[in-house]
């Protein structure tokens, strides 16, 4: 146990400057995430709240359900397909996020030093508005009468509109646009470390351009892109917005049935149930990855 | 002898600026050729057009009489090690001097075993699973060469890389690149701005200077047998006096040094060597190495007395700036060959002489 009175004037010092950021991390995420934690082992209340009656049901009610005449408990797949559905959707986000991030980041790290924080600013622009107003306007521009699909009509390339809005493409877009700078900015602070002669030292010992990036730039880099990988995968897999509007409440993902327990069902412990399997497996996930980098750099 | 590199009427422009000038020479086969010149001279360039990292603007490079102008770096047979040495710090050691070969599709036995004969060569095989960063930077300059002769490339371009060290493994490296160069067999084509580095190490020199080749030469021509004043200045310390050329013979000329100014009087006729062309009158320089100059105490009469200036200890040598009586500088280095203290202080009156034979006159 930590005993103030022993502590030298350094550790005192010390202690004292990372206490705000502490007591931060205690108040926002440690408490509301143990509230969350209890809640899922309770029964819900008939009008929202809960029931402070120890119960499994929540958990079990995730992959099973209740049989109305028999009172059997049978397998049920539907939320794991939400589940599915989820990483389906935010692997594809993260992909697009990377496709089209990598080559801004590194257009950007690439020009003169003092134009780089002009490019990095223009990219944040469009963030400055509302992700909801973002995404309805997102919506506008690729339903059936929208811009893109009258401008590709203009073109005489397709007939009729190509259904576009509430499908699930509609949604990794949205996922996409909601979430690209969060793949530019870790990508470019390790590109803008990188020592771009690696790439002429490269190209001396025989390395075609595709060579040195596939075994120079994106090794050096690797870093980066996982973190602009997991700065996108993470907030994507649990996104509200973009399921519920481009979606059109059809392709549900694990963000809108957590809400949806909260709100419509009332069911708080199995929505904090999810919520807390879901933190659970992107936890796991993280673990195994960091543990295998390790294992790379040994 | 082979020509390894052949540039013909070589070229290269930067929008409005003319980096290089109309560049011809040919590098033999097995050869430690230097670039000598000082920053911004073109050196650089020329060695990027030959690394293929630079397009020339006119004008052919032939590798063993095939034109590779037009290849670009990773299709030349030619490796570079780089300035600051560019290791690869996601890759070991090993992995660094694999990396050509890998890249050249050579089987991984191969590979391996030749990155350990590289490492054997660099005495380097103890570190060959560190990374880079874990490494001193002479240590990560021999990875540098390793990696970069691993491919046995037909010619080897070294861009100032010794420039990063400090002076003793800067001395230390001279000798053993020059080992190293000797055991391989390769041509070197080096790069520098160090003087010292370019007479230790070369067997030629090609002395460059704003984009135009000034002079190609073994060291000792270099050194003794200067073509012009720049290359007399930079090579080496050197005394330049204005003369007054009298007469013109076959291989001398009689030659008078001007007066500084008014005051003073022109010295007395001499007789000196000279190796290119020379025109009659004012328009030559005499070049005088600080150390073929002999201090002496004054003695009667003698066409050259001057008054000591300034008297510098520096353990292996003396060193005097001397006022000539006919107004001008001179530098002079004496050999401290016993260990007696300096013998002149400053305002002491003494003889100036020289053998002429080791003087050259320039073309101003």
């Amino acid at each position: 146990m930590l005993n103030i009175f022993k502590l030298s004037k350094e550790e005192k010092v010390r202690y004292g400057l990372i206490s705000p950021s502490m007591l931060m991390i205690g108040f926002f995420l440690l408490i509301p995430i143990s509230i969350v934690f209890v809640y899922s082992f309770l029964q819900p209340g008939t009008y929202g709240g809960v029931e402070w009656v120890f119960s499994l049901d929540a958990y079990k009610q995730f992959l099973f359900q209740e049989d109305f005449l028999t009172e059997e408990l049978q397998f049920t797949s539907a939320y794991l397909e939400i589940f599915g559905r989820s990483f389906l959707q935010a692997a594809i986000a993260t992909l697009l996020c990377f496709m089209i991030g990598f080559p801004t980041a590194y257009f950007i790290a690439t020009r003169p030093a003092n134009t780089q924080s002009l490019w990095l600013f223009a990219i944040t622009i469009p963030y400055w508005v509302n992700l909801l107003v973002r995404t309805i306007a997102m919506l506008f521009i690729i339903r059936d009468q929208g811009p893109l699909n009258e401008f590709l009509m203009y073109l005489d390339w397709i007939d009729t509109p190509i259904k576009l809005a509430y499908t699930p493409f509609a949604v990794s877009l949205g996922l996409f646009y909601s979430f690209l700078p969060f793949m530019v900015l870790p990508i470019y602070t390790a590109l803008s470390r990188f020592d771009m002669s690696l790439l002429t030292a490269a190209h001396d010992l025989y390395a075609s351009r595709w060579a040195a990036l596939k075994n120079v730039l994106i090794p050096s880099v690797s870093n980066g892109i996982y973190a602009g990988c997991l700065l996108v995968f993470i907030p994507s897999i649990g996104s509200f917005i973009a399921p519920d509007l481009l979606g059109g409440g059809k392709q549900l993902m694990i963000g809108n049935l957590i809400a949806l327990q909260f709100q419509g069902s009332r069911n708080w412990p199995f929505g904090a149930a999810i919520a807390i399997i879901l933190l659970t497996i992107i936890l796991i996930t993280l673990l195994i990855f960091s543990l295998r980098k390790k294992g790379e750099q040994q | 002898m082979t020509t390894a590199i052949s540039l013909k009427s070589v070229t290269k422009k930067f929008k409005d600026f003319q980096a290089l000038n109309e560049i011809s020479f040919d590098i033999q086969e097995g050869e430690f050729f230097t670039l000598l010149g000082p920053s911004g001279c073109g050196k650089t360039t020329l060695l990027r057009l030959l690394g293929g990292f630079e397009q020339t603007s006119t004008g052919v490079i032939e590798l063993f009489d095939e034109k590779i102008e037009n290849l670009p770096a990773n299709k030349r047979p030619i490796n570079t090690v780089f300035q600051h040495y560019s290791l690869f710090p996601h890759l070991t050691v090993h992995e660094n001097v694999q990396f050509g070969l890998k890249m050249q599709g050579v089987a991984k036995a191969e590979r391996v075993k030749r990155a350990d004969e590289m490492l054997a060569l660099v005495q380097l095989e103890k570190f060959a699973d560190r990374k880079p960063n874990q490494l001193s930077g002479g240590q990560q300059q021999r990875v540098a060469l390793a990696r970069a002769l691993a491919p046995r490339p037909k010619l080897l371009l070294l861009d100032e890389p010794l420039s990063a060290l400090d002076l003793k493994l800067r001395q230390n490296m001279r000798l053993e690149l020059k080992k190293i160069q000797q055991q391989t067999g390769i041509t070197f084509v080096f790069v520098t701005h160090d003087q010292e580095e370019a007479l230790t190490m070369s067997d030629r020199i090609a002395v460059m200077s704003a984009g135009h080749l000034q002079q190609l030469g073994t060291p000792s021509e270099i050194y003794e047998e200067p073509v012009n004043e720049f290359v007399a200045d930079f090579i080496g310390e050197t005394n330049l006096l204005n003369v007054n050329v009298l007469k013109k013979g076959e291989h001398s000329a009689d030659v008078t040094i001007q007066a500084y100014d008014t005051e003073h009087h022109d010295s007395a006729v001499i007789q000196v060597p000279y190796f290119n062309r020379l025109f009659l009158g004012p328009t030559a320089k005499l070049s005088i190495r600080p150390e073929r100059i002999t201090i002496g105490p004054l003695t009667g009469e003698t066409p050259l007395t001057a008054i000591v200036e300034q008297s510098i200890y520096m353990g292996t040598d003396t060193q005097y700036i001397v006022t000539l009586n006919t107004g001008c500088e001179l530098l002079i280095r004496s050999q401290n060959i016993t260990s007696e203290k300096k013998t002149f202080e400053q305002g002491d009156k003494v003889n100036i002489s020289f053998d002429l034979s080791t003087a050259r006159l320039i073309r101003g």
